[in-house]
């Protein structure tokens, strides 16, 4: 028995108990939720299924957002967290710093119950489209094993660059982990294109940090698109859901990305073929107008020639023609002509004939051939052949012409 | 983000040099040449962007983050 006992006041025992109940926070308890409320505070008790020992467990609003669990009446949970006693109402409690789900069952009770919620939110709906040539790549996932390699591997050699912030991927701070890559790497500084998310394939129960509330509103809540690239069997991770795209496994989302570039691979070298074609064609086309043309223009020369050489011919016939005449026509005027010296003969014979008769004739009565018979031709002063008496007067001189030439005489006496 | 802005304003030019050959019902050999040399340097660009290069990663330590 001791003799000096230590009295307390009832504050400073519960602040000594309290003390004594800080190794609490080493033990996980493991346990079935009864009694679950959503308030100012969230509450639930936990029940031990073998003897129905009961634990008052309670948390804060910003706790609860941070566990991301959802909870309701039956599931097997395990907690960690800080029992103590509240010195305002004298109970015992377990402030509850994490929760987890124990058991498919539960894992997968808790599960669809946030999947239900988030849906009605609509967190699911908004999908942003992924860029297309991504060229700046932040990936979150853990740099142990092959998933990183497997994802880097994969990526075609396009001069990627990526940004890589390693966190654990399943346990103690995978949820606080992938929450922090998220919010680094959607730093303006580090100018990427889009965000990945990736880990090897799990049980429901490793993948608990993809299903967690908080994840999957960091990952609603980037600005950047974000690709998740998860291994898994029937349940989807509700981070695949609320991604703007996602794949089944890393490999598939270097698959993805390189898809990207899917409208330069595919494009250009239809482009380039397109191009090529269209031209080929147009110079073929042009090829072919233009033997069309020359072909054209062959015709019209040689329809030319021919007109020319039936006008030539047609020229040749006209002459010859032409010439058969001049010939006729030759032939005429030389037989007029010969005609013409024919007769022009025959009448000077005719005239001369003619002529001689009436030279005969005039010879014989001519006044020549009477002068030379005597006969003379006496004129008066007036040059009038003197045929009367009457034609002189006395003393008239008078001219007498003879044979052989003329005298002059003056008429002395007239008588009858 | 520059160069994908070019990537994709190339392969719009691009574009519209195809489209400008399907359009024409005769198209004119002189203006189609310029068409397709000009088309030819934007392919020869576009080209040398899906050259191979190697990627290249870098690791961020989480200590960066000004929060942590």
């Amino acid at each position: 028995m001791k003799d000096a006992q230590v009295i307390l006041s009832v504050s400073q025992f519960l602040d000594a108990v309290n003390l004594a109940l800080e190794s609490s926070t080493d033990y996980e308890i493991q346990g079935e939720v009864t009694d679950f409320k959503k308030g100012k505070w969230i509450s639930f008790t936990m029940k031990d299924p073998e003897d129905g020992s009961l634990l008052k467990c309670v948390m804060g609003e910003w706790t609860w957002r941070r566990v991301g669990v959802e909870l309701e009446d039956g599931m097997q949970v395990k907690v960690t967290g800080n029992a103590k006693v509240n010195k305002k109402y004298g109970s015992f409690g377990m402030w509850v710093e994490t929760i987890e789900p124990l058991g498919e069952g539960s894992l997968k009770k808790a599960y669809e119950l946030l999947m239900k919620k988030l849906k009605e939110e609509g967190l699911f709906d908004r999908k942003r489209a992924i860029p297309e040539c991504i060229h700046r790549i932040g990936v979150v996932g853990s740099r142990h094993g092959v998933v990183i390699h497997d994802f880097t591997k994969n990526l075609v050699r396009l001069g990627y660059q990526i940004t890589f912030v390693d966190t654990r991927v399943e346990g103690e701070g995978a949820v606080e982990g992938i929450i922090r890559g998220v919010r680094i790497l959607n730093q303006e500084e580090h100018k990427l294109d889009t965000l990945v998310i990736i880990r090897g394939g799990g049980s429901l129960e490793s993948m608990q940090a993809f299903n967690n509330e908080a994840v999957v509103r960091a990952i609603f809540g980037s600005r950047l698109p974000v690709i998740v690239g998860i291994g898994h069997d029937v349940d989807v991770p509700l981070a695949c859901l609320v991604a703007d795209a996602s794949a089944s496994t890393p490999t598939a989302t270097a698959v993805l990305i390189n898809e990207s570039w899917r409208l330069l691979t595919d494009t250009l070298p239809r482009y380039e073929q397109h191009l090529l074609y269209a031209y080929e064609s147009a110079l073929r086309i042009a090829e072919h107008n233009l033997e069309v043309h020359a072909h054209h223009v062959a015709n019209s020369l040689s329809r030319i020639f021919t007109a020319f050489r039936a006008k030539e011919t047609a020229i040749a016939r006209a002459f010859e023609k032409l010439g058969d005449q001049v010939v006729i026509a030759w032939r005429t005027v030389s037989e007029s002509a010969a005609r013409m010296q024919q007769l022009f003969l025959v009448f000077s014979v005719a005239k001369q004939e003619r002529l001689m008769r009436w030279e005969q004739y005039l010879l014989a009565v001519s006044p020549e051939r009477n002068l030379c018979l005597g006969y003379s031709i006496v004129r008066n002063t007036k040059g009038k052949v003197v045929k009367s008496i009457h034609d002189v007067n006395c003393g008239d001189p008078m001219t007498t012409r003879v044979a052989d030439g003329t005298m002059q005489s003056t008429i002395t006496a007239i008588q009858t | 983000m520059a160069k994908k802005v070019n990537i994709k304003e190339s392969l719009g030019k691009l574009e519209t040099i195809v489209n400008w050959f399907e359009k024409q019902s005769d198209v004119d050999v002189e203006e189609g040449l310029e068409k397709v040399k000009e088309g030819a340097v934007l392919i020869k660009e576009l080209k040398g962007r899906l050259k191979e290069v190697e990627n290249e990663f870098q690791e961020i330590k989480a200590s960066l983050d000004p929060e942590n």
